[in-house]
């Protein structure tokens, strides 16, 4: 309410909204996907990807939304994913016990009055759902945490036993899982233009209800104090009974449109774990888990933000993008939630103050640099491909090529260290003129021991592999077009040395190696995997066969191997 | 100070977020992809991605333009569906080669055909949709039908235990199509005097897998003689609880797939015979196909699938294996289909050397 008035007075309340926030936040990650994706596949296919991102964001934003009321009324609703397994195969048992005939595959269209009933049914069992919740949280006394968390678990197994009974019991044999054929009902979903109407409708009648009803009112006030709202006459338990209703039914709509979508409906597998991607839609969208606080706009854009960055993800990584998305959502929802409460914040006296501030430090350090010890040396040169060429060389000598010759795990300890640097500088008592100078010299230091370990360290290394490589009775030449090419033909070299020499022969960057006629068997290849320069190999006359060189062909599909 | 830290974080969200959306190599982008989604991690993948980038460096794929990469998934068919509608999204896809985790759905069917009529090549590797509602989604399957392969783990069973008994059949999600295959194979194979007693479920949580196993022991006490492994990690969830309970002389184990634990297991004598695909050569296959598909290579496509246009011609089989400790074993050559290849374990073992391969 206070937000409300204090909206009156000031005109630029708006560009101050965290909504607006997040619409820039949706707009940068778009703007950043089309430019990191390789394929640009935004600009070239516009429409297919904006259906592509529609379709996943009006599924999650539908029961988003009811998890967003439960939560600013105060409670949490840890069950959204396991009502949509179970209304959703309640769905799929109800057309199955209507129409058996129809739902074994047959052509025919499953009748409308099924359907109808069906949907019905489901929506119904929904609100017994919500109820049942209500009822848990309000009489029994449960905390919501708990009772929710019970229906979460109890659910799913629910719907698993009355699917493996139903199915035993129509189709003669027990299944797990109940197929959807019916064209006509899977619509609903294949559409995508069908869900996106349901979720603008209802993301538009809760915006009303919330905004500009005495029962919306009225469930901010619950949030956030219920005390205070049942002294003043709200009727908190029949509030409760609304908020768990309205976020149960909402999902067993989309229970509903997920078995259309997927065609089938899977209770082992059925949104499992979408409860957590509800709430963290909601709390990106600005609502407070301590309740009172959040809007039905915020939670909308934060659906379509998450849905975006999930699918920026894999537009940019293209293949193993599953690996990373977890990462990068969890790291982007503590950012979102984080900025979105500045106004709290205000006054502290740092992130890294205190005991707690230091580990903090320790703990943002360490997961610095094990990100840079993963994605490896093109840690760097990350920016630097987004550069044009005449960028590039301005900036300097290594990183022209858009690389640095530091291995990953040494620009792993450089960037935690670094790091850490800044943080104690951060909680240090300097004062500020003092501190403007500690900065700079900072600055110049950490830079400074960058490029001293980008030249000296490669220069440190080229040296020992020149002179290991030498006692083992190699030749090193560098050729005309600047490849360094490894002679070790015809000595005694065996597969204890190579892989003593594995380290030497990287800090050389070879591009050719000759192993012919030395005494390396199929053990020593593993230690040339790692080589990633290496172009040419030659092993003949050795006892290497296709075996060994089948483990090095994989890790350097490019290599040329004479044999 | 609030900017400087402001500006650390803005570095370190940099930091976080820029290097894995850069990491892939400049070169890399400009190839075409062509993707096998798997259905699910396990080692069986893994030799899968071996073969395919031996398919890789033997086809010379980036000469052509090309590179192979296998796209992981949940094993849920709605995360499978998402993913092929991600596909579907980018424009430097040329080939999709999909397991299926359903057979029966028509969702994941439909993806494929739109994939299809967007010029991309299609074909199933390891687990066919269903042949007589949807064949006109993929142009081929390659692999081994689990039927088949489930029967064969059943023969198995009644060669070790020609009185038969009952047996629990343990798998990770029984829904899955592989799964339901290979219980309803294992049961033809083992004939009327085997009873099923079970089929528990794990939703491939490991602790859980063995769980299964110490309860289903306690609970079918005197009726049980044979164990099942259906995925690839029940093997080693059986035989640590059959370990750690000493009961391994009252049951028969007989498991699907030869994960690198199995194969240690079956040498020190806790499983009596395994089944084992060829994920090595389903990849290697489905590499090999989809470049031919995509470069409309005729010849490689005539040699892979000479009899395409007739029934059941758009099926490429690569093999089963029955594996057996030693020559000792009860099981005999004979016992199986004329098809499937009977090898002792170190025939086995020596067949993964020469691919350089950790399991099958």
């Amino acid at each position: 309410m206070a937000d409300l008035s204090a909206g009156a007075r000031d005109p630029l309340r708006f560009l101050r909204r965290h909504e607006t926030g997040l619409l820039l936040a949706i707009v940068l990650v778009i703007g950043l996907t089309t430019l990191l994706d390789s394929q640009h596949n935004y600009w070239r296919d516009p429409w297919t990807n904006g259906v592509q991102i529609m379709r996943q964001t009006s599924l999650l934003g539908i029961f988003a939304i009811g998890s967003a009321i439960v939560i600013i009324s105060g409670g949490i609703d840890l069950s959204s994913g396991s009502v949509i397994c179970f209304s959703g195969t309640i769905c799929a048992t109800l057309l199955l016990l209507l129409a058996p005939e129809r739902m074994r595959g047959g052509d025919a269209p499953i009748d409308l009055w099924v359907l109808t009933l069906a949907i019905a049914g489901t929506l119904v069992v929904g609100f017994l759902i919500g109820s049942l919740h209500a009822w848990l949280i309000t009489v029994v006394k449960l905390p919501p945490f708990i009772a929710t968390l019970a229906t979460l678990v109890g659910l799913r197994s629910l719907a698993w036993a009355i699917c493996e009974n139903v199915t035993k019991a129509t189709l003669g044999g027990r299944s797990s899982q109940i197929q959807i054929f019916d064209p006509r009902f899977r619509y609903l979903a294949t559409s995508v233009w069908i869900p996106a109407v349901i979720f603008a409708v209802l993301a538009v009648c809760a915006w009303v209800m919330l905004s500009r009803t005495v029962l919306g009112r009225h469930l901010y006030a619950l949030g956030g104090n219920e005390e205070a709202a049942r002294l003043s006459g709200v009727r908190t338990d029949r509030l409760k009974w609304f908020a768990y209703c309205f976020s149960a039914i909402l999902s067993s709509i989309a229970g509903i449109l997920y078995i259309c979508e997927v065609s089938v409906a899977d209770p082992q597998t059925l949104g499992m774990g979408y409860e957590l991607n509800a709430i963290a839609a909601a709390v990106v969208g600005g609502c407070s888990l301590q309740g009172g606080l959040g809007t039905v706009e915020g939670t909308v854009l934060g659906t379509i933000f998450l849905r975006t960055v999930i699918d920026g993800v894999a537009k940019v990584i293209k293949t193993g993008s599953k690996v990373y998305e977890g990462l990068i959502v969890g790291v982007v929802v503590v950012f979102a939630v984080a900025l979105s409460q500045t106004g709290k914040l205000r006054g502290r006296e740092g992130f890294f103050a205190g005991p707690l501030g230091l580990v903090a430090a320790i703990n943002v350090s360490l997961f610095a640099g094990v990100m840079a010890v993963l994605v490896g040396p093109t840690f760097v040169a990350a920016p630097i491909e987004l550069l044009n060429d005449v960028t590039k060389r301005l900036i300097g000598t290594t990183l022209i090529k858009g690389q640095t010759t530091l291995s990953a795990p040494v620009l792993g300890v450089w960037v935690a260290c670094s790091l850490f640097a800044l943080f104690l500088l951060a909680r240090s008592s300097l004062r500020t003129r003092n501190r403007n100078l500690a900065r700079v010299i900072l600055g110049l230091a950490i830079f400074g021991v960058y490029f001293a370990l980008d030249f000296g360290l490669p220069a440190y290394q080229m040296h020992r592999a020149t002179v290991a490589v030498e006692n083992a009775g190699g030749k090193i030449e560098t050729q005309a077009n600047g490849d360094v090419r490894v002679e070790f033909a015809g000595t005694a070299l065996d597969d204890v040395t190579l892989k003593s020499l594995g380290d030497s022969l990287r800090s050389l960057h070879v591009a050719e190696l000759s192993l012919a006629g030395t005494n390396v068997t199929d053990d020593g290849m593993d230690s040339l995997a790692t080589l990633t320069t290496l172009k040419r190999l030659d092993l003949s006359r050795t006892k290497v066969d296709r075996g060994g060189t089948r483990t090095l062909g994989r890790a350097l599909p490019d290599l040329d191997i004479t044999q | 100070m609030r900017r400087l830290l402001r500006g650390i974080f803005s570095l370190l969200a940099a930091a976080i977020v820029l290097p894995p959306l850069c990491s892939a190599p400049a070169d890399a982008q400009d190839l075409k992809r062509i993707i096998i989604l798997e259905n699910g991690n396990s080692p069986f993948w893994d030799a899968a991605r071996a073969g395919m980038q031996d398919a890789q460096s033997d086809l010379k794929l980036r000469k052509a333009g090309l590179r192979a990469v296998l796209e992981v998934n949940d094993g849920s068919p709605a995360n499978q569906l998402e993913k092929l509608q991600q596909f579907g999204a980018q424009s430097d896809i040329v080939g999709v080669g999909v397991s299926a985790v359903d057979a029966d759905n028509v969702a994941v069917a439909e993806e494929l055909r739109k994939l299809q009529k967007k010029g991309v090549k299609v074909v199933t590797i390891d687990s066919d949709v269903d042949r007589d509602k949807f064949r006109d989604c993929r142009f081929a399957f390659i692999g081994t039908d689990n039927l088949v392969g489930g029967r064969e783990l059943g023969l198995c069973a009644k060669g070790l235990r020609p009185a038969g008994g009952g047996y629990v059949t343990f798998v990770g999600r029984t829904g899955a199509q592989n799964a339901i295959e290979r219980i309803r194979g294992f049961k033809e194979g083992a004939g009327p005097k085997f009873q099923s007693l079970d089929a528990m479920a794990d939703d491939t949580d490991r602790p859980r897998a063995r769980d299964n196993v110490r309860n289903a022991i306690q609970n079918q006490k005197g009726k049980l003689t044979t164990l099942v492994g259906i995925w690839s990690y029940n093997a080693p969830a059986i035989t640590d609880v059959v370990k750690e309970l000493g009961v391994r002389k009252d049951y028969s184990i007989v498991v699907f797939d030869a994960e690198p634990i199995a194969i240690k297991e079956i040498e020190n004598g806790n499983i009596d015979a395994m089944v084992v695909q060829n994920p090595y050569q389903m990849g290697y296959q489905g590499v090999r196909l989809l470049k031919a598909l995509h470069e409309s290579d005729q010849k490689t496509v005539q040699d892979m699938l000479p009899h395409h246009s007739q029934t059941d011609g758009d099926l490429f089989d690569t093999g089963l294996k029955v594996v057996v400790p030693n020559g000792q074993s009860p099981l005999k050559r004979e016992m199986f289909g004329p098809k499937t290849d009977f090898l002792t374990l170190d025939v086995f073992k020596k067949w993964l050397e020469k691919y350089a391969l950790q399991g099958s």
